[in-house]
């Protein structure tokens, strides 16, 4: 008889026999990320359902989104100024609910920065008419390009130079039908019922085309039916009333911005004045749900509350809290505004859903500094707006609700959500365009910075974000510009944070293997970590060491790969370990696996006391099905090391895994 | 369900790598029940009649939980018979230890592991698994936990009273005379209820004692 031995069995042989320069056994794994929704029915899903109605328009928004380096500089403080200025808008809306449609008349108030301005060019929305005309009715001559979608160029030609010595008013009046299912790259969203009429654009109707940053302030008018009220951004007054006996309803905003939108409906607004550095908050929301008014505004002043101190102050006179329907889905943060979704505003603190929607309020609340006060000046920047937006968000809700549920659901939910072949990095001009958007940007984006936030320590992290705001308010940044407010708060480099976390797609995937050994009345814990990335990382890492009597003895280590992507590290304890737990509060965007089969608990042998631990967490799971499809569970307490049986659930079908590989050892290292 | 079976060595895991890459396969001593323990032992420590025969005493213990030992001599097989029982816990939801032995004196020719906590009444939604293997020889690695048998993420772990229940069994030939003593090894036990929570357990000893002639 002849016997054949695989290369594989002969290396085995070699391992067994101890040869020297023998390879180790090849790295396993971890579970890999599978390409599935929330599950139906989880407060996360309805969150995430949230967040992605959000993310959805962002993403209708991106070929609008400007890139500033077009100009050659960095941000738009370095650059000259505007050739010509839009001073201010005075905006009046009616919509007519039956068709809908929108009518728009806009005085508009210029002034050149130079001689030889008189071609003006506006994005707008596409519209059934158009008319301009100077400010004493003279018509004047203006043509459309459609760009597609639903947003053209108008360009109006004057029939002489703007003035750089006084303002020129110009009128522009236009109307257009509204379909309200189609998000388009001009309105976001709209919804016409019984008892909501609203339209939510992303801009007013005339941005200038010619330059990216031109923001105005304006006072927009909004006509209402008699016994309805209207509500959208600024300082509200009225209302006055038309000769029709129609009423119209002022708001008047002081800050410079160019987002826009209106809601009408028999709102009973509910007044809180400013106090302190708090501003004036104004709960607009329908009778049936006004007696939640007082919650949301508490809500609100909490969270206000807590990013000022963690940031700057709140940096507007005004906040308005806006219900819309239930169909918006999510929320929308204009400046000194946020639109919400309906049932946010009746529920009180202790309804179930309130955890859920605080998360919600507090991220479109973060959008008042991020994306509003500092403004992501490209595509591959929106981390500075949406991630920076939900990492606030996760910071309020682990001091509110003294729980990290959130940010760790949000982790997972990026390990386990977006396969390789789908993923991007934070920084990629494409990655609105992927269909994972939202879990790269607003999960592992939070996640990212949140990492940031352990390394760098509270006190740094907030410097770093004071001396980001400090150095970009009312202006564009880019990621590289809070990575310099970072480093120069904290004194460290973090090129490499960066680049690992920003610049590249993926998240730790790493073998964990340990061996353990008594010497001389101590025992030395040897961990070792094999990243099976190309290009493996560098991040700091927390363990738990736990001994049966209870105790446990933690340790902070810097690991940094060796060109295998190896790293060992060794600790002594003064007692027995009964586990190592590796970064044990999922402070790391990672997945694990096991080196040494059946050793979930890492203590360098699969034994029992396995099997007890697994006890501990039989029923975790991060994916479940639910009729025929499988879905992403937002299980917290989630421990990869202990799903043997690689079924992405913990179940006695992994005790009896366990059993078959009892007594198992790690290879020594 | 408990079976017994020979003795299963253990492997390292480089050396389980070389056993399925020959070809080989190899079994764990593993069971699961979801009832009490049935009949109690024959014999308890000291019953053995023959003065000659070998007899298993067990080290006194006081009240509370506790795991114990007790023995009986198999005359006709020449053989030692070892339970180790699980007592008076009032919520247990799993343990674990290694259990020493002279494997020169003592050579293990079978291993059987019951799943233990069952509690009083055998709960169809839950099963009690055991582990247990003899790996290196002088060393049974042994665990045992009670787990939902349709967990959720909804539901939590379980503990349960736990009066008194077997759960390894071990059958052993005596090499050599002398006081061969059994015991598990104080780094190694462990015992959880269901926070997680250590629970304080007298882990109990034995001596097999023979003076070479059965």
């Amino acid at each position: 008889m002849r016997y054949h031995l695989s290369a594989s069995m002969l290396a085995a042989l070699a391992v067994l026999a101890g040869v020297a320069g023998a390879a180790a056994a090849p790295p396993r794994a971890p579970l890999p990320a599978r390409d599935v929704q929330p599950m139906p029915g989880t407060s996360f899903a309805a969150r995430a359902a949230a967040g992605r109605a959000e993310a959805d328009t962002h993403r209708a928004q991106h070929p609008l989104v400007l890139e500033p380096t077009w100009y050659g500089a960095a941000n738009f403080a370095a650059i000259a100024a505007n050739p010509w200025k839009v001073v201010h808008q005075d905006i009046t809306v009616d919509v007519d609910a039956a068709v809908p449609s929108l009518t728009t008349d806009i005085i508009l108030t210029v002034r050149a920065a130079k001689d030889g301005i008189s071609d003006l060019g506006f994005f707008i929305p596409i519209a059934d008419s158009v008319s301009t005309t100077t400010d004493d009715g003279t018509a004047l001559a203006h043509d459309f390009a459609a760009m597609g979608g639903d947003v053209g160029i108008l360009t109006l030609h004057l029939t002489a130079p703007l003035s750089t010595q006084a303002d020129t008013k110009l009128r522009v009046s236009r109307k257009a039908k509204l379909t309200c299912g189609a998000k388009g790259l001009g309105l976001k969203s709209c919804t016409f019922n019984s008892t909501f009429s609203s339209v939510v654009l992303y801009d007013y109707d005339l941005r200038p085309s010619d330059f990216a940053h031109a923001p105005f302030p304006s006072d927009l008018h909004v006509i209402t039916p008699i016994g309805k009220v209207a509500a959208a951004p600024g300082l509200p007054s009225g209302p006055s009333t038309l000769p029709d006996g129609r009423l119209v309803w002022h708001f008047q905003q002081v800050e410079p911005t160019s987002n826009a939108g209106f809601s009408i409906a028999a709102y009973k607004p509910v007044v809180t004045p400013a106090t302190g550095s708090l501003p004036n908050i104004r709960v607009f929301s329908v009778p049936s749900v006004a007696g939640h008014a007082p919650d949301m505004t508490k809500l609100a002043q909490d969270i206000l509350t807590f990013y000022g101190q963690s940031f700057v102050p709140f940096p507007w006179k005004e906040l308005n809290l806006i219900q819309l329907a239930d169909d918006f889905g999510g929320g929308y943060a204009p400046l000194s505004t946020a639109f919400l979704l309906g049932e946010a505003f009746g529920i009180g603190p202790n309804d179930p859903p309130w955890e859920g929607m605080a998360e919600l309020i507090a991220h479109e609340l973060g959008h008042q500094w991020w994306g509003n006060l500092v403004e992501p000046a490209g595509a591959g920047d929106v981390s500075l707006s949406e991630s920076l937006a939900e990492f606030s968000s996760c910071l309020f809700t682990e001091k509110a609700f003294e729980n990290r549920s959130q940010i760790l659901t949000n982790n997972l939910s990026y390990v386990y959500s977006v396969p390789a072949a789908q993923d991007m990095a934070i920084t990629s001009g494409a990655v609105y365009s992927s269909a994972k958007y939202f879990d790269i940007i607003y999960h592992k984006g939070s996640a990212v910075l949140d990492m940031l936030r352990r390394e760098l320590g509270d006190d740094a992290m907030n410097a770093g974000l004071k001396e980001y705001v400090a150095q970009y308010h009312h202006d564009f940044a880019r990621v590289q510009h809070l990575r310099a407010a970072m480093e120069k708060a904290s004194g460290r480099d973090l090129g490499n944070f960066f680049d690992q976390w920003f610049n590249r797609p993926g998240a730790i995937q790493a073998e964990l293997a340990t061996r353990v050994t008594a010497q001389d009345g101590a025992w030395k814990v040897r961990l070792r970590i094999r990243q099976l990335d190309d290009k493996p990382r560098s991040f700091q890492l927390q363990v738990a060491v736990d001994f049966q009597d209870g105790e446990k003895q933690d340790f902070k280590q810097d690991i940094v790969p060796g060109a295998d992507g190896s790293t060992i590290v060794e600790w002594t304890v003064p007692k027995a370990p009964a586990r190592v737990r590796v970064d044990p509060q999922r402070l790391l965007v990672r997945a694990f696996s096991l080196g040494t089969p059946g050793d979930a608990n890492l203590s360098g042998l699969c034994d029992g006391a396995d099997l007890v631990d697994l006890a501990l967490r039989n029923g975790r799971r991060i994916l479940a099905k639910h009729k025929t499809q499988t879905y992403f569970f937002p299980d917290t307490s989630w421990n990869e090391l202990y799903d043997i049986t690689s079924d992405y659930m913990v179940n006695p079908d992994d005790a009896v895994a366990l059993g078959t590989w009892l007594g198992t050892e790690a290879e020594a290292f | 369900m408990p079976s017994f079976s020979h003795v299963d060595r253990g492997r390292s895991w480089t050396a389980l790598v070389l056993l399925l890459a020959l070809g080989c396969s190899s079994s764990a001593t593993t069971g699961t029940k979801g009832a009490a323990a049935s009949a109690d032992a024959a014999g308890t420590s000291g019953d053995v009649a023959a003065t000659t025969a070998p007899k298993l005493v067990a080290d006194a213990q006081d009240k509370g939980p506790a795991v114990t030992f007790q023995g009986v001599w198999q005359e006709s097989a020449k053989r030692m018979q070892v339970q180790v029982w699980v007592r008076d816990f009032p919520h247990l939801l799993g343990l674990a230890g290694h259990l020493r032995y002279d494997p020169e004196a003592l050579r293990l020719e079978s291993l059987k592991a019951d799943g233990v906590p069952v509690g009083a009444t055998a709960d169809p939604l839950f099963e009690a698994h055991a582990v247990a293997r003899d790996t290196p020889p002088g060393r049974v690695l042994a665990g045992a936990a009670r787990l939902n048998s349709k967990p959720s993420p909804w539901l939590v772990p379980e503990d349960v009273a736990v009066s008194s229940e077997l759960w390894l069994t071990l059958i052993f030939d005596i090499r050599k005379p002398g006081s061969h003593k059994l015991y598990f090894d104080p780094d190694t036990v462990m015992a959880r209820s269901a926070d997680g929570k250590p629970i304080a357990v007298q882990w109990g000893s034995a001596h097999i004692a023979w003076g070479g002639d059965k």
